[in-house]
């Protein structure tokens, strides 16, 4: 179908929910992502990507606990749904098909 | 250490407006859980750092308010869209397109080309050093009959007063008038304007030296300079420098063209010591105080002063001066006049040829605005009929939530497209004509540039853009308030305002102004075939002039007598309707009035040739040929007071104006409306000297038979070039000269004619543009009638019908529109007796009847053939 499509940020974002368990909102996620892969993410540019996967069905949301330092303001904690996890499994099975389809000669430096 | 403080206040009411209700509450909270975190580990510098440039990133289509920000923030992406949407119209319907566009390409160009020379003629003279201290000083000189003489040039005299009485000029030039220069040119010499001027000229005015050193002229008496045009014409491929005219003088320098950069226009410029005058010229301008002999002064004002202060100085020096003692008692009043002023200034008399007066400018300027208005008429009307077209278009974009704002730009996008293709055109156009119309308008020609500054090209570009949204703003705004039910049902209503009444509108408005333009252009044509019809007051068809030089013109006479197909001939010295020889004083014996006239030699055959209209003859076989004889005409005893009875048989005396002798004259016949020059104002004096030969009559008129024309021509040149090897047998048609002399109405009637064609062709492309549109909103009628039963003859009878009626109407609109344009603007130009002509007027009606009426038969035709069954199945 088209728009099921699971890109490589949107990846690891879902990987990311699926590894913080119940504590997955924006600021953990942030920090996650930078902390498992180097990356810098901006929480506008990890909005987007939340905001695609809940489009598509992958990943769900309510609200949380708010605290003194959010002004008053709720969180928004997100979990894969099963959806989700299937397109996950998918996306790995299909790295790694590839992979072992890979002739290991071709994977030696030159 | 750190200080506990707020994030910054502004980013995060920025952010709160930005973004979306939906999830402002966790990104809020979210960013401000960051800071807080950053402020505890980082200080709060680098958490405000790092929140302003979350709160950037935040600008995200995901994040922002979409449905009130999509306009402004979006603007690019939409009118990509209806760019594209507008380009797709536009291939649909080519014709209906290319009609508009033409329509509106046509009027841009006439405009450009009029805004070329408003913006020449504005930026004359503008290069001088210190233009707005730099002025020249004219003469007005006043007759005692409270008439008087606005003129550029001033007397001789007024040099040395000038720069004795006025401490405030600065510094100043003088400019003589000189002789024609003879350059050796083939055949012929050819024969240059010049003018003469001290080293200060050089000062005063920026013209530049494009080869040798201008002032070099100053050298000795026997150096000039030269335009380009002269170096060019006379010597080209080669340096002019180091060349001589005829007559020996060498040129020292070339100077870039005056033309459409000055009001000045000269070909050579001499050294003033070196025009000489003859002890007699000079005595006799010691004496007088004349201003007509080509002395122009321009004078830099010194800074402090202001022209207050100079009016003023010549203000008391105009006193000072009319209390002399001068030739005559002649009164003067002398003005300031700034040169950067005097393209489109008051009119003068004895100016430079190129300078164009105030009522050009006027001119120009309404014809321009009287055009680019009826293309813009002619343009909303099409683009509201292609409006129109697309109702239930615009109803079902508005039923899918279109907004307002979003129709408006479509309609804009889509005019403002077509107004700048429109320009395209125009530009392109101007380039392709632009050559030609130099020729055909050589009259306007010192206000034409060829090229195009790109300042005018940017203004014109923005023109275009507000033309067409102008032109689009209308029925845009009427499509936007439109509710979408009405517009997809297009049902008749009873406000005025409906669908169907707004077309019948734009077709019979449409209609209107192409009557209204082919109405002007039909009885202006009539009035131009008046002028060129008018009487001269003597007989003028099928005579031919051609001029003799280096031989006794009796010798060439008796030779023409014997030829038997030569009706008569004469010698003159002018050409009668195009030109005079000289000017004369006139002095009447009876109370010493003195008068200036024109004068032309003639011998007295001028009567068989010409036979000019008399009021009283002595005898009506000719004039006996008692010397002394003159023919005048009413003006010339009306200036003397002579009364016309007692007119016959009177003496007048001649003064010579060099020799200050007066010899006297007897007056022979009266001549009744003898025009002098085609077109003059008031009918000046003028005077006709019969003489037998004088050494200005150069002239012989043929009256020929006219069917042996060109044989009875070769005999003359026969004989021409047996007394004459050396100079060229050019033989012309007095009526060829006399329509050429009318110079500069001439060029005004071309340009109209001109301008009125553009807007008849616009006009008539506004009609093809609406049968066009008419024609395929009623595929679906005309199907139907065939389908029960009609002929085509038929359906053609009843479309004709409503034609008919809304042109008749149209022309009872129209009509007494262009009576009173004509009337009030065309018909005061033309001093000969002219009339609007009601048979030129029911010839533009029924030109127009049968256009139109062709073009939607034509159009008719071609729906009314199809096959019913697939004009009514297809929208």
């Amino acid at each position: 179908m088209k728009g099921t499509y699971l890109g490589e940020f949107q990846e690891i974002v879902l990987l990311t929910i699926l590894v913080l368990a119940e504590n997955a909102y924006g600021i953990t996620i942030q920090d996650e992502i930078g902390k498992r892969t180097g990356r810098e993410v901006s929480r506008g540019a990890l909005h987007t990507a939340l905001t695609r996967l809940d489009e598509k069905g992958y990943i769900s949301s309510e609200y949380g606990g708010a605290t003194a330092e959010r002004g008053g303001r709720r969180k928004r904690y997100y979990q894969v749904t099963n959806l989700g996890k299937s397109a996950l499994d998918e996306a790995k099975s299909v790295r790694d098909e590839l992979w072992s389809a890979v002739p290991k000669v071709s994977l030696q430096k030159s | 250490m750190n200080q506990h403080s707020n994030p910054p206040k502004f980013w995060t009411r920025l952010f709160k407006r930005l973004c979306n209700e939906s999830f402002y509450e966790e990104l809020q909270g979210d960013l401000e859980e960051r800071y807080f975190m950053n402020q505890a580990s980082y200080g709060h510098k680098k958490a405000k750092s790092v929140y302003r440039k979350e709160v950037l990133k935040m600008v995200r289509p995901s994040v922002l308010k979409l449905k009130d920000r999509l306009p402004t923030l979006f603007q690019v992406s939409l009118f990509k869209i209806h760019f594209i949407l507008s380009l797709r119209n536009l291939k649909r319907n080519k014709v209906f397109s290319a009609v508009n566009i033409l329509g509106l390409g046509a009027a841009l160009s006439v405009c450009l080309f009029l805004v070329n020379m408003l913006y020449t003629g504005f930026t004359q003279d503008n290069q001088h050093p210190h233009r707005d201290r730099l002025y020249r000083i004219t003469t007005t000189q006043l007759y005692a009959s409270g008439g008087y003489l606005a003129s550029a040039s001033s007397p001789r005299q007024l040099e040395s007063i000038l720069l004795s009485s006025l401490p405030e000029i600065e510094m100043s030039a003088t400019i003589e008038n000189g002789p024609w220069i003879d350059f050796p040119f083939g055949n012929e010499p050819y024969k240059a304007q010049s003018i003469f001027v001290d080293s200060t000229f050089f000062r005063l005015f920026n013209f530049k030296t494009l080869e040798g050193n201008a002032f070099g002229i100053f050298d000795d008496l026997n150096s000039i300079a030269v335009t380009q045009e002269i170096a060019q014409k006379i010597f080209p491929n080669e340096s002019a420098i180091g060349k001589e005219t005829s007559n020996g003088a060498v040129i020292k320098a070339v100077i870039e063209n005056p033309l459409n950069i000055s009001h000045m226009d000269f070909q050579v410029i001499g050294n003033r010591g070196a025009n000489v005058l003859s002890e007699n010229k000079k005595k006799a301008e010691n004496e007088e105080w004349e201003i007509a002999n080509g002395h122009y002064y321009y004078i830099r004002l010194n800074e402090e002063v202001s022209r207050e202060q100079l009016d003023e100085k010549l203000e008391s020096l105009t006193l000072e001066v009319n209390k002399k003692p001068k030739a005559k008692d002649k009164t003067f009043f002398f003005e300031s006049q700034l040169v950067s002023g005097i393209t489109f200034g008051d009119f003068r008399w004895l100016d430079f040829n190129y300078t164009l007066s105030r009522d050009i400018l006027y001119k120009i300027i309404v014809l321009g605005v009287v055009m680019l208005m009826v293309a813009s008429f002619n343009y909303t009307n099409l683009s509201i009929a292609r409006a129109i077209q697309r109702t239930k278009e615009v109803g079902i974009r508005k039923i899918n939530g279109s907004s307002k704002h979003q129709i408006v730009s479509q309609f804009l996008v889509e005019t403002v497209l077509f107004s700048v293709l429109a320009m395209g055109i125009a530009f392109m156009s101007f380039h392709l004509i632009s050559s030609t119309f130099y020729t055909v308008l050589e009259e306007l020609s010192g206000l034409f540039t060829q090229s195009l500054s790109m300042e005018l090209i940017f203004w014109f570009f923005v023109l275009s853009i507000v033309i067409g949204l102008l032109a689009g703003l209308l029925p845009a705004l009427y499509f936007a308030k439109i509710s979408p039910l009405s517009a997809i049902n297009a049902r008749v209503k009873s406000r005025s305002l409906s669908v169907i009444n707004l077309r019948k509108f734009v077709t019979g408005f449409q209609l209107t102004i192409s009557m209204l333009c082919v109405l002007i252009m039909t009885i202006g044509s009539d009035l131009y075939k008046q002028v060129l019809s008018t009487d001269m007051g003597f007989h003028h068809k099928g005579l031919v002039t051609f001029k003799i030089s280096d031989v006794a013109p009796n010798l060439i006479q008796n030779e023409l007598a014997q030829i038997p197909t030569i009706k008569s001939h004469t010698l003159t010295g002018f050409v009668p309707g195009v030109d005079h020889d000289v000017l004369q004083r006139v002095v009447s014996t009876q109370n010493l009035d003195t008068i200036l006239t024109y004068k032309g030699f003639a011998s007295y055959d001028f009567d068989k040739v010409y036979q000019p209209k008399m009021l009283n003859t002595t005898s009506p076989q000719g004039f006996d040929p008692r010397p002394g004889q003159i023919l005048v005409n009413p003006s010339v005893l009306q200036q003397l007071q002579i009364p016309l009875d007692s007119a016959l048989g009177k003496t007048v005396m001649f003064v010579d104006l060099k020799s200050q002798s007066s010899e006297p004259r007897y007056i022979a016949g009266v001549m009744d409306h003898f025009v002098r020059n085609a077109i003059e104002l008031s009918p000046a004096p003028f005077i006709i000297e019969l003489i037998e030969e004088h050494p200005k009559m150069n002239i012989i008129t043929l009256a020929v038979d006219s069917e042996d024309l060109s044989a009875t021509l070769a005999q003359v040149e026969t004989i021409f070039q047996n007394y004459n090897p050396t100079g060229t047998f050019e033989p012309k048609f007095v009526d060829d000269q006399i329509e050429n002399s009318y110079t500069e109405f001439l060029g005004l009637l071309k340009a109209f004619g001109f301008i009125g064609v553009s807007i008849v062709f616009i006009s008539i492309l506004g009609q093809l543009g609406i049968a066009l549109y008419t024609v395929e909103t009623k595929v679906k009628e005309i199907g139907i009638r065939k389908v029960l039963g009609a002929a085509i003859p038929q359906i053609l009878k009843l479309f004709l019908k409503g034609t008919t009626l809304t042109l008749t109407l149209s022309f009872l609109i129209a009509a007494p529109i262009a009576f009173l344009l004509v009337g009030n603007v065309i018909l005061p130009i033309i001093t000969v007796d002219s009339y609007i002509s009601l048979f030129a007027t029911a010839k533009g009606f029924l030109g127009l009847s049968v256009l139109v009426m062709g073009i939607i038969v034509a159009q008719t035709w071609r729906t009314a053939r199809l096959n019913p069954s697939e004009s009514l199945r297809s929208e």
